[in-house]
């Protein structure tokens, strides 16, 4: 069934639509979701009350074309994941020196698995972990997460250039254990 | 955005599998889901009828009470009628009309030479109305029939009048009476006789005859039919 009829039965409220809707993308949101949580208890709550704010708010969706509605999902769900972080884990991200830029990973990143990195990205600290989510994986501009933090954008800054160093640093380790696994 | 975030992001999009270290299990969060689902459209229906019986209620009772309200305008207006101007008050036919007769704390409005006689089931009265429990029958066609109690004064009888005999001595009796005498005592017998003779005169009642006669009693009594 393509996405525009299902978004449309699931706007006439059928569960068998909704049902649908939830197995294709339940991973994939899922996937989402544990990116921001702690853990897996975690990202299914977020999950189940981000996915019964889209059946909910589908009546005031318009369809304009799949990429489109998937965002427009995708954003419901990475709101209800701050939310949630909000209420459990206060940000106290404080204002850093911004970190210098590293450009020494890019080949070791390309060899890498996406499951790796995925948890690379979990290792991160909540706050820094988040503001690298929304500007990389999100794309959402130093403004928008600023807005959506309640931080300054220089916060922001500093947040995400202390999560790359620390990604980086991660990553040579990584890389360390692989060639010696490899060299032995 | 740096070339490695181009890389990372690309990487993110492509993982479509849950990692193996990662535990998720889609039909548990789809059976709570469900259950979030479904009582929330028994709750709208719930909420549908019950406002729809609450604006039915509404509507019945603005009904009602804009009827009851007419009643009680149309009573009034009955009673309160203006007079128009040049109005002729006819008393025959206004107090023909509207003769009412109070019986035990229910009226009953009748018309006079009411012929149409009483029907009241399970009642007791017979002869009487002065039991106070009024009944739960209405009356439709009430009879009043009057039964005038006539008191009559007894007269009183006329004592009958002694006859007065001349009392003479017994020596007048051997003695020649004078003729003046003789014919005046004549006189007086034959005309006491004359009075004698005559049927004894009925004294007339000692009340004077200016007083007014005592008030007839009248008992009013209900019958049921037979």
């Amino acid at each position: 069934m393509e996405l525009q009829q299902l978004l449309k039965e699931c706007k006439k409220g059928s569960i068998t639509a909704q049902k649908y809707l939830f197995d294709q993308y339940s991973k994939q949101f899922f996937l989402l979701c544990r990116r921001y949580m702690k853990t897996d208890e975690e990202a299914e709550e977020v999950l189940m009350t981000g996915f019964l704010k889209i059946f909910r708010s589908i009546t005031n969706f318009n369809f304009i074309n799949d990429a489109a509605s998937i965002g427009w999902m995708q954003k419901l769900i990475v709101n209800e994941c701050l939310q949630e972080l909000r209420k459990k884990h206060s940000f106290l991200m404080i204002a850093e020196d911004v970190a210098e830029d590293i450009s020494s990973t890019d080949d070791v990143l390309a060899s890498m698995s996406a499951n790796e990195i995925y948890k690379l990205i979990m290792q991160l600290p909540i706050g820094y972990r988040t503001v690298f989510n929304l500007f990389v994986l999100e794309q959402m501009t130093h403004k928008e997460i600023a807005r959506l933090l309640n931080i300054t954008e220089g916060t922001s800054k500093s947040q995400l250039s202390k999560a790359r160093l620390m990604l980086q640093q991660m990553i040579e380790q990584q890389n360390l254990v692989n060639v010696n696994a490899t060299s032995r | 955005m740096q070339p490695q975030d181009n890389i990372t992001w690309q990487k993110i999009q492509e993982l479509k599998e849950v990692p193996r270290d990662i535990s998720f299990d889609a039909a548990k969060v789809w059976q709570r889901m469900e259950a979030e689902l479904q009582p929330k459209e028994h709750k709208k229906n719930y909420l549908m009828w019950l406002s729809i019986a609450a604006i039915f209620l509404l509507i019945l009772s603005t009904v009602v009470i804009y009827s009851n309200q007419d009643k009680k305008q149309t009573g009034s207006t009955e009673i309160a009628q203006p007079k128009k101007r040049g109005y002729v008050f006819n008393a025959e036919k206004e107090l023909q009309t509207n003769t009412t007769l109070n019986i035990d704390q229910t009226t009953v409005r009748s018309k006079k030479n009411i012929k149409a006689p009483i029907i009241i089931k399970n009642s007791t009265i017979i002869d009487s109305i002065i039991i106070k429990q009024p009944s739960t029958e209405p009356i439709q066609n009430p009879v009043v029939t009057i039964t005038p109690e006539v008191v009559i004064t007894p007269q009183p009888v006329a004592a009958p009048i002694k006859k007065k005999l001349k009392v003479i001595h017994l020596n007048d009796l051997y003695q020649p009476i004078p003729e003046e005498i003789a014919k005046a005592e004549i006189k007086k017998q034959s005309n006491e006789e004359v009075a004698v003779e005559t049927e004894p005169v009925i004294t007339a009642p000692s009340k004077p005859f200016w007083k007014a006669k005592a008030p007839q009693k009248i008992a009013i009594t209900l019958q049921d039919n037979p």
